[in-house]
């Protein structure tokens, strides 16, 4: 297809959803850059896929405006909207073949019949299934049927593209081969694409963007890396992968770093977002891979604390250690192959160090 | 080798009923069947055609007289009337159940549900009143100056409609309601996503998808036209019987039970016909199928 067909800008400003007393989404806003692949991560309940249906008009907000390539779409029908939109369940038309439901859209804008036999072809061609277009629905497999529906979405080269946990109903691999096609094919056409899903791995695979969504509002959105690294919050740092979160004060700071005594009478060294003082109470976050367990006492230079290994779960690649310090907290450290040789057994004490610029600080806790 | 003789092995098996004894819960059933619908369907069978002896006598006089052809004529075309009239009522009433919320759809198919609780000749009873010269249908029209006479609606053929579509209209809103409810919401979304118009989501997707449901009330309503009595009998006039009525005359009145039993065989062999029509387009498959 023609790179004329780059995507637009999404924005939703305001939104708030609210069904009786209870509100979906509340006060959102959001912007998706022409060609960002964006994508809702969020808890069933958080307001992700309805964020996603008034998007696509499928239910209109409460309150709030919503805008497609600058144009103030709030109160158009979706079939106005002018955009490609992948159900979960690929909502394939079962009594129309699959080239009848690839010629869909372009029927409804009325294009000729000679034009939409060479675009159908085109695109079960770019989607590899080039001899399934007198087949029905039923006789492909999922990732088949999901290939056909992100074709159907794509085919009428729609403003932008909405998927609402389209690889939900795939098995792993199929899951992971579907990934890379969806994000190449994003690429080539230069499509912004809006993706719903509570597959955080997928997530952070796939999304130039990711808004973390929590309570009907978006808890944090940045790349990929920064949500991981950087969370904004507690929340954010426990839905997405694991974390060994470490309460303390911080006592001192030079120019790009704080110094924390954390409660269990360690001091480290931790990354923050700026503006946080001595005094201040803070949870240091720590991901349990960069934790790594050296011998019986801690090496000289390296920030790290010592403990007793209690559980060890063999995961193949990995080996997952839970370590209870002295003041009883548990952490979980998380060793690659690597470091499988000398695997201390369960009941040993253990000294474990990380990085200099592994731990990164939120908020402490307010309540306790 | 090794497969051929793991074939032999299969074979020498146990027959089926052995091997799965949840066979023998069928047995219940068709005793039953076999007791009461299969035996005296025989019996009918038999009777119309052994007078003592094999006779096609009954069979000869059914065709020899117009007036009998005619009453069968006149029953497919009640029965054809009836089920595109529930057709008409129906559908709209079933699709708006299918898109209602649960509970409200839940109370209004008790409303759907509830005449049931009343047998048949009550409701045709009902109906009498209503549409008869005096009933309260004419009064409300001669009341208001819409007609300068009665209107004759009981013992015509009209009366009858109105009876027996009221009676059936359940079957078809059940079968529609059933059949549309297993239609995804996503299709309506994914077309209107696709730049269909509400209207045009309808007709292009819902439509076709509900007619699994059009099909199934459609034969059971017929069917059940075909055979259909009390009302018939009630409402209806001697000039414009159906074949029930003349089946139940030349009992009651004639006892000629062989050429009753000649009319039963016509009708049901008028009906597996109709099935058999019905299979070839629709596919009973589709009939029993919960989902388009």
């Amino acid at each position: 297809m023609a790179s004329d067909s780059r995507g637009a800008e999404l924005r939703l400003e305001g939104i708030t959803k609210t069904y009786g007393e209870a509100a979906a989404v509340r006060g959102l806003d959001l912007i998706v850059h022409p060609g960002e692949f964006v994508t809702l991560l969020g808890a069933s309940g958080s307001g992700k896929t309805t964020t996603l249906m008034m998007l696509a008009g499928f239910t209109s907000p409460t309150e709030g405006r919503i805008s497609i390539g600058g144009r103030d779409v709030t109160s158009l029908p979706p079939g106005k909207r002018d955009l490609g939109v992948v159900f979960q369940n690929y909502a394939l038309f079962p009594h129309l073949t699959v080239y009848q439901n690839l010629a869909f859209p372009l029927e409804m804008r009325r294009v000729d019949t000679r034009s939409i036999a060479k675009e159908v072809a085109h695109a079960l061609e770019m989607v590899q299934l080039s001899d399934k277009g007198g087949s029905s629905p039923r006789e492909l497999s999922g990732g088949q049927q999901q290939r056909i529906a992100l074709a159907r979405a794509i085919i009428f080269k729609p403003q932008a593209l909405l998927m609402d946990e389209p690889l939900g109903a795939l098995d792993k691999n199929l899951r992971e081969h579907m990934q890379v096609e969806i994000k190449r094919l994003q690429k080539s056409l230069g499509a912004t694409v809006v993706f719903v899903t509570h597959d955080q791995e997928e997530a952070l695979t796939m999304s130039d963007r990711i808004a973390v969504m929590q309570d009907g509002g978006i808890a944090q959105i940045a790349s990929a890396r920064e949500v991981y690294e950087e969370p904004a919050n507690r929340w954010v740092a426990g839905f997405i992968g694991q974390s060994n979160f470490l309460p303390g004060r911080i006592t001192e700071r030079d120019e790009d770093a704080y110094v924390v005594l954390l409660d269990s009478g360690a001091r480290v060294r931790a990354r923050s977002k700026p503006g946080r003082s001595i005094g201040d109470r803070v949870t240091g976050v720590l991901r349990p891979e960069s934790i790594r367990i050296a011998g019986a006492s801690p090496s000289a230079g390296t920030t790290g604390v010592t403990g007793e290994v209690t559980d060890a779960l063999y995961f193949g690649h990995t080996i997952k250690y839970t370590v209870k310090l002295a003041d009883g907290t548990g952490l979980i450290a998380q060793t690659t192959r690597a470091g499988h040789e000398s695997a201390p057994p369960v009941g040993t004490r253990v000294a474990m160090n990380w990085g200099p610029d592994s731990v990164w600080l939120v908020d402490g806790e307010t309540l306790q | 080798m090794m497969t051929s003789s793991l074939g032999t092995a299969a074979v020498v098996r146990s027959p089926r009923w052995k091997a799965n004894p949840s066979w023998l819960l069928l047995t219940p059933a068709l005793v039953l069947l076999g007791v009461f619908f299969i035996y005296p369907l025989c019996g009918m069978l038999l009777r119309s055609l052994v007078d003592p002896g094999l006779t096609w006598k009954h069979y000869a006089r059914f065709m020899s007289d117009p007036s009998y052809l005619h009453v069968l004529r006149g029953t497919f075309e009640i029965a054809a009337s009836v089920t595109a009239a529930t057709i008409v009522l129906g559908y709209p009433l079933a699709y708006f159940l299918s898109q209602a919320r649960p509970r409200l759809a839940g109370l209004m198919m008790i409303l759907v549900i509830v005449p049931y609780f009343t047998s048949v000749l009550v409701r045709t009873y009902a109906w009498m009143i209503l549409l008869g010269t005096e009933g309260v249908f004419n009064q409300l029209l001669l009341g208001s100056g819409l007609i300068g006479q009665p209107m004759k609606l009981m013992y015509t053929r009209t009366g009858v409609l109105i009876g027996m579509t009221y009676i059936l209209l359940p079957y078809m809103v059940l079968a529609l309601y059933s059949v549309m409810r297993g239609v995804d919401t996503n299709l309506l979304n994914a077309a209107e996503s696709l730049g269909a118009s509400r209207v045009r989501a309808f007709w292009r997707v819902f439509f076709p998808l509900s007619r699994p449901g059009l099909a199934a009330g459609g034969l059971l309503v017929f069917i059940l036209s075909l055979g259909f009595f009390v009302t018939p009998a009630l409402m209806g006039s001697e000039q414009d019987s159906m074949i029930s009525m003349l089946i139940d005359s030349q009992v009651e009145t004639y006892f000629d039970w062989g050429f009753a039993s000649a009319l039963a065989t016509i009708l049901l062999v008028c009906t597996l016909i109709l099935f058999a029509i019905y299979e070839r387009v629709v596919g009973l498959q589709r009939l029993f199928e919960a989902k388009p």
